[in-house]
C-alpha cells in the first residue's frame, strides 16, 4: 500500500508539473478544447487513484472540479473567469494536499469546503461571484521527481557502456585480424548495432530539455503579475534545447530569480506603460541557445530599463564603489554593477524581489557552474540577460582533427567552414610577421596550434585544412589542421584543473578508439593566440569588397539532395556551412534555415533528410541570401566550364557541362533567385534594371559595382518599376526602349554617341546619378 | 589515531599516500600529451572507459618537467570528482599506521613540505605522507 501512495503522490507531482502551462495557456483561453480536454484528465487521473487509495479528501476535490470540467466539456457551462480561478486554485489545493500526504503534515479542512462552495457559486455563472481563494503558495511545493536516480548511477551506467563500447571496437579489430565467417560477422554487427543504441539512450538520460526548467515559468509569470497587478505576455523560445540534468537544476534558481526581477523592477505597471506610449501588455521573453560550446539562455523583458547613472550612485551611497571611480565607468560597465552584493535599483522593498540579496547570488550560482551572465539594458526600453553555461557533461557533435600537436577536437558548432588549402580556394600570407588567410577574398587571422601549444614548428609542413572557427559572433579565425578525421559525437567532461588552467581547452573525450581526446575552447584559443576583435572585424569589410572580383570565373560542384553532381558560380557563393536539419523547418510557405538569430530561405532540390547534417552553401546575390542545401560532403572548387550545353527550358538549371568526364549541371541563380523571396527588396535603395551584355560580366562584374553605389540590381527585363536602367548590349544592339532613364554601356573605350564605357566605373556612377536626379 | 596508507616508491624517495583517496593502482598505458597544461601533467590516459589525468608524482613535488617511464605504476585517486594518476616507480604495501607529526620541519624541502600532511613510522624509517588533493593543484593556485 505504501508503494502505492508513493507512487500516486510521485505521480501526480509530475502531471502537476507538466500541466502547469497548460492550466496558463487554458486560462487564457478558456475555450480551448485541447486544453480544457488535458485539465479535465489530470483532475479525473488523480479521482480515480483517490478512490483506490481511499484517499476521501482529495477525491472529493477532485471530484467537484471533475464535475464542473465535464459540464465545461459539454457545453452546459460557459467559462468565466471565477470559476476557472476556482478551478485552478482546486489544482492548486490537490498539490498541497499531496505534499502533505507525503510529509504526514495535517492540513486544515475548511479550505476544502470553501473551494467547493465557491465551485458550486461559480458553476452557477449568474452575478454572484465568489471570492476567488487565494491560490496556496506553489513555491512551497517541492519539485520532486518521479524516481529520483543519482546521478553517479548515470555515470557508471555510461561508463560501463563506454567500456562496452571500447571491448566492441577491441573485437572488431580481433575478427578483421582473423577474416572469420560471415555468421560471426553478422552475429557481432547486430551486436555493435544494440551497443550503439544503448549508449545513445543512456547518454540521453543525462540530458534533458531545457523544457523541464522552462515548463513552471508560466505559472510563476501567471502568478506574481497577478500578484503585482500587471499583465505580461511570456515567450519561451528553444524549449528542445537540451542540457545537463544537473546543469538545469543548478539554473532553476538563478531564472526564477531574474523573472522575478523582471516582473517586479523591469516591466511597468499598466498605467506607466500607458503614460510611456507603451503596450500596456508587457513582454517577457525567455531564449534558450545552443552556440558553440555554451548554452545561451537571455531573458529579455520590455520594461523601465536600468538606469546606470541612478545605479552608480546607489553604488557610490552603499560604498560598493569609490566614487572616483564611478566617475570612470561607461555605462556599460556601470550596468554591471547590479551583480554587486547589497544593491537594489527598486525604490521600495517589495514582496517578489529587492531585498538587496539578488543579483548578486544570481552571479555566483551560475559562475559556479562554470557560466558567465551578461547584462545590457536600455532605459526605457528594457533589460535583457544572458547566461551562459557550458556544455561541459553535455554530448556535442565535434569534429576530430590532427595537427602536429597530436590530434584534438572541435566543436562543430564553432566551425564555419572547412576549406582545402590545395584546391586554390584559400591560401596563406605572411603579413607583417603574422600569417593571415585568404579565404574566397576574405582574410581572417591564423592561428597555428602547433606554435601555441609548443610543439616544432618544422613539423607543420603539411598544413592541408584550414577550419574557419567562429569566436564570437563576429570574430572569426582560421586553424591550421594536417588532417580532418571523423565527425564523432562526443561526451565531454570537464579536465582537471591543472589542465582547464592553460584556458584553452573545453574538457576531455574519450572517442570510440579508447584514447583520451581534448576539446579544444575556441574562444580561449582566440583569447590565447592574442587575436584583437577589431583585427577579424576589420578585415572581414574589408574581404567583402575584394570577394567578387577574386573568384570570378570559378564554379563550386557538390553533390545535391536529389544525387545529381551540380555546380554553381563561385562568386553568388558567400558561404558554406553546415546546418542541423533540425534548423530548417517550413514556415510562412517556404522552407526557412534559422540560425544565429537570421533566417534564411532554403532551396531544396529533392527531399532533406529527417535528421542529420546538411551542407548549405549561402548564395547571395548582393542584397538577399539563399541558402541551397545539399548533401554533406566533398565540394570542389574548378574553373568555370567555358562551354555547356544549355538546358531546352528556363528552371533551376541553366544547362549541363562535362566536368573531369562526367555530366555535372550548372545551377542557374538567376531562376533561383527570382522564384525564391522576390519579396526582399530594399526600400530605400533605387532599382537598378540591368539589360544585355555578357551574363557572367553582367552578374559578376557590373551587379556588384552598381551594388555598392547604393542601387539595387534587378535582371527582369520586364521590369517596368526600375528607377534606372543600364543597357549592357553594346552599341549595334537595339535597347529596350529609348527613354531617358537609360544609360547604355559599350565595350569601347572611347565612348561615343553618349554611350559609356563598361570600365569607367565613375562615368557610369555619374551617369546613373544624372537619370535618376532627372526624374526627380 | 591508525589509517590505512599505501606506501610507494619514486625517484629513490618512499612516501605515503591515505588509502582512502585510492582507487586503485594500475600500469601505466598510452599516455597520450596535454600542452599548455602544467608542467608536471605527463598527459591522459584512459582507464576504464574514464579519462585519467597522469601526474608525474615527483616531478609535481619539486615543479618540474614531466617524464614517465615504461613501467611504473598509477596511483589512482579521485580528487573533487577528477581522476588522477600519479606516476610511481613502484607500489609497497597498504599498511595500517599512525600519523605522528602534523607539519614537517623546516629542514625538509619546501616541495615536500608543501604536499605532505604528516609523516607516519612504517618499519622503522620515517615516511612523509603525501595528500594527493596539494599535489594535483594547479600551477596559478600555488602561486597565489
Amino acid at each position: 500500500m505504501d508503494e502505492l501512495l508513493a507512487e500516486f503522490i510521485a505521480e501526480t507531482r509530475e502531471s502537476l508539473e507538466t500541466i502547469a502551462g497548460e492550466i496558463v495557456a487554458w486560462e487564457a483561453n478558456p475555450t480551448d478544447r485541447e486544453r480544457l480536454d488535458l485539465v479535465f484528465r489530470f483532475v479525473h487521473t488523480v479521482k480515480g487513484s483517490c478512490g483506490f487509495l481511499d484517499l476521501n479528501r482529495l477525491q472529493r476535490l477532485s471530484h467537484e472540479a471533475e464535475s464542473a470540467l465535464q459540464e465545461l466539456r459539454d457545453g452546459k457551462l460557459e467559462p468565466n473567469p471565477a470559476l476557472v480561478s476556482t478551478i485552478l486554485a482546486i489544482i492548486d489545493r490537490i498539490g498541497v494536499l499531496v505534499d502533505a500526504l507525503e510529509s504526514g503534515a495535517a492540513i486544515e479542512e475548511s479550505v476544502d469546503e470553501a473551494l467547493i462552495a465557491a465551485l458550486a457559486i461559480n458553476a452557477k455563472g449568474g452575478d454572484e461571484v465568489a471570492a476567488p481563494i487565494q491560490a496556496a503558495t506553489p513555491d512551497q511545493r517541492n519539485p520532486a521527481r518521479s524516481i529520483r536516480v543519482p546521478v553517479e548511477l548515470l555515470d557508471r551506467l555510461m561508463s560501463g557502456v563506454s567500456d562496452l563500447v571500447l571491448a566492441r571496437n577491441e573485437l572488431s579489430r580481433q575478427l578483421r585480424r582473423v577474416q572469420g565467417d560471415h555468421n560471426v560477422e553478422t552475429a557481432f554487427e547486430r551486436m555493435s548495432g544494440c551497443v550503439a543504441d544503448m549508449r545513445d539512450a543512456i547518454t540521453w538520460t543525462r540530458m534533458q530539455r531545457i523544457e523541464s526548467l522552462f515548463q513552471a515559468l508560466p505559472r510563476l509569470v501567471r502568478d506574481l503579475s497577478a500578484d503585482l497587478g500587471k499583465s505580461v505576455a511570456l515567450e519561451v523560445d528553444g524549449a528542445d534545447v537540451e542540457l545537463d540534468r544537473e546543469m538545469i537544476e543548478m539554473l532553476r534558481d538563478p531564472l526564477t530569480h531574474i523573472v522575478r526581477n523582471a516582473l517586479d523592477h523591469g516591466i511597468e505597471s499598466p498605467d506607466d506603460r500607458r503614460n510611456a506610449g507603451k503596450d500596456v501588455n508587457g513582454a517577457l521573453r525567455i531564449a534558450a541557445r545552443q552556440s558553440g560550446n555554451q548554452i545561451q539562455i537571455s531573458i529579455t523583458d520590455d520594461g523601465r530599463g536600468i538606469d546606470p547613472d541612478k545605479l552608480v550612485e546607489r553604488a557610490v551611497a552603499a560604498g560598493c564603489i569609490d566614487p572616483l571611480a564611478a566617475e570612470q565607468l561607461s555605462d556599460e560597465h556601470a550596468l554591471e554593477l547590479i551583480f554587486q552584493p547589497g544593491l537594489s535599483t527598486a525604490k521600495e522593498i517589495s514582496a517578489i524581489s529587492g531585498r538587496g540579496v539578488g543579483m548578486d547570488v544570481v552571479r555566483s550560482n551560475v559562475e559556479r557552474i562554470g557560466g558567465t551572465i551578461e547584462i545590457e539594458s536600455v532605459k526605457g526600453e528594457g533589460t535583457t540577460l544572458v547566461l551562459s553555461v557550458p556544455l561541459t557533461l553535455t554530448i556535442i557533435p565535434a569534429l576530430i582533427f590532427g595537427t602536429a600537436s597530436g590530434q584534438f577536437a572541435i566543436s562543430r558548432a564553432g566551425i564555419e567552414e572547412i576549406v582545402s588549402l590545395n584546391t586554390g580556394s584559400a591560401r596563406l600570407e605572411s603579413v607583417g610577421g603574422t600569417e593571415i588567410a585568404e579565404v574566397r577574398g576574405r582574410r581572417i587571422p591564423v592561428v597555428r596550434l602547433a606554435a601555441m601549444l609548443g610543439a616544432g614548428a618544422s613539423e607543420e609542413a603539411d598544413a592541408k585544412h584550414l577550419a574557419i572557427l567562429r569566436s564570437s559572433r563576429r570574430e572569426r579565425f582560421a586553424l591550421v589542421v594536417s588532417d580532418v578525421f571523423d565527425h564523432e559525437e562526443l561526451v565531454v567532461k570537464p579536465a582537471a584543473p591543472c589542465i582547464m588552467a592553460s584556458g584553452v581547452y573545453a574538457g576531455t573525450a574519450l572517442p570510440d578508439n579508447g584514447r583520451p581526446l581534448l576539446l579544444l575552447d575556441i574562444a580561449g584559443l582566440a583569447a590565447a593566440a592574442g587575436l584583437r576583435l577589431s583585427l577579424a572585424r576589420q578585415t572581414e569589410g574589408e574581404g567583402e569588397k575584394g570577394e567578387r572580383k577574386a573568384t570570378a570565373g570559378d564554379a563550386l560542384i557538390f553533390e545535391d539532395l536529389d544525387g545529381k553532381r551540380r555546380a554553381v558560380r563561385m562568386g553568388l557563393v558567400e558561404r558554406i556551412i553546415d546546418a542541423d536539419v533540425s534548423q530548417i523547418a517550413e514556415s510562412a510557405g517556404a522552407l526557412r534555415l534559422t540560425r544565429d538569430d537570421e533566417t534564411v530561405r532554403v532551396v531544396a532540390n529533392g527531399t532533406l533528410p529527417d535528421e542529420g547534417i546538411v551542407r548549405i552553401l549561402r548564395l547571395n546575390d548582393g542584397s538577399r541570401t539563399l541558402a541551397y542545401a545539399v548533401k554533406p560532403g566533398l565540394v570542389d572548387v574548378i574553373p568555370f566550364p567555358a562551354t555547356f550545353e544549355p538546358a531546352s527550358a528556363a528552371g533551376p538549371v541553366s544547362g549541363v557541362a562535362v566536368i573531369e568526364g562526367s555530366p555535372v549541371e550548372i545551377v542557374d541563380p538567376h531562376f533561383l533567385f527570382a522564384n525564391n523571396g522576390a519579396a526582399a527588396v530594399h526600400k530605400e535603395r533605387p532599382r537598378c534594371l540591368v539589360l544585355g551584355g555578357d551574363d557572367l560580366w553582367r552578374h559578376e562584374m557590373l551587379a556588384p559595382l552598381i551594388e555598392a553605389a547604393g542601387y539595387t540590381v534587378s535582371f527582369d527585363e520586364s521590369d517596368q518599376e526600375a528607377a534606372v536602367v543600364i543597357d549592357a548590349s553594346d552599341a549595334s544592339a537595339a535597347g529596350v526602349s529609348d527613354a531617358d532613364n537609360v544609360v547604355r554601356l559599350t565595350a569601347d573605350p572611347a565612348g561615343e554617341n553618349g554611350h559609356v564605357y563598361r570600365y569607367d566605373r565613375t562615368g557610369i556612377f555619374a551617369a546613373l546619378d544624372a537619370r535618376l536626379k532627372a526624374q526627380g | 589515531m591508525e589509517k590505512l596508507y599505501l606506501l610507494a616508491e619514486a625517484d629513490g624517495s618512499t612516501f605515503a599516500i591515505s588509502a582512502d583517496a585510492i582507487e586503485s593502482v594500475v600500469t601505466a598505458g598510452e599516455i597520450v600529451p596535454v600542452p599548455l597544461a602544467a608542467s608536471w601533467v605527463a598527459g591522459l590516459t584512459a582507464l576504464r572507459s574514464r579519462v585519467i589525468t597522469v601526474v608525474d608524482t615527483i616531478a609535481s613535488i619539486y615543479q618540474r618537467e614531466a617524464e614517465i617511464r615504461d613501467g611504473q605504476s598509477l596511483v589512482v585517486v579521485n580528487v573533487d570528482g577528477n581522476l588522477y594518476g600519479l606516476a610511481v616507480d613502484e607500489v609497497h604495501d597498504v599498511c595500517e599506521y599512525s600519523i605522528e607529526l602534523e607539519r614537517l620541519g623546516a629542514s625538509f624541502d619546501s616541495g615536500w613540505r608543501r604536499v605532505s600532511s604528516g609523516m607516519i613510522e612504517a618499519d622503522g624509517a620515517a615516511v612523509i605522507v603525501v595528500d594527493p588533493a596539494i599535489l594535483v593543484l594547479p600551477e596559478t593556485a600555488i602561486a597565489a
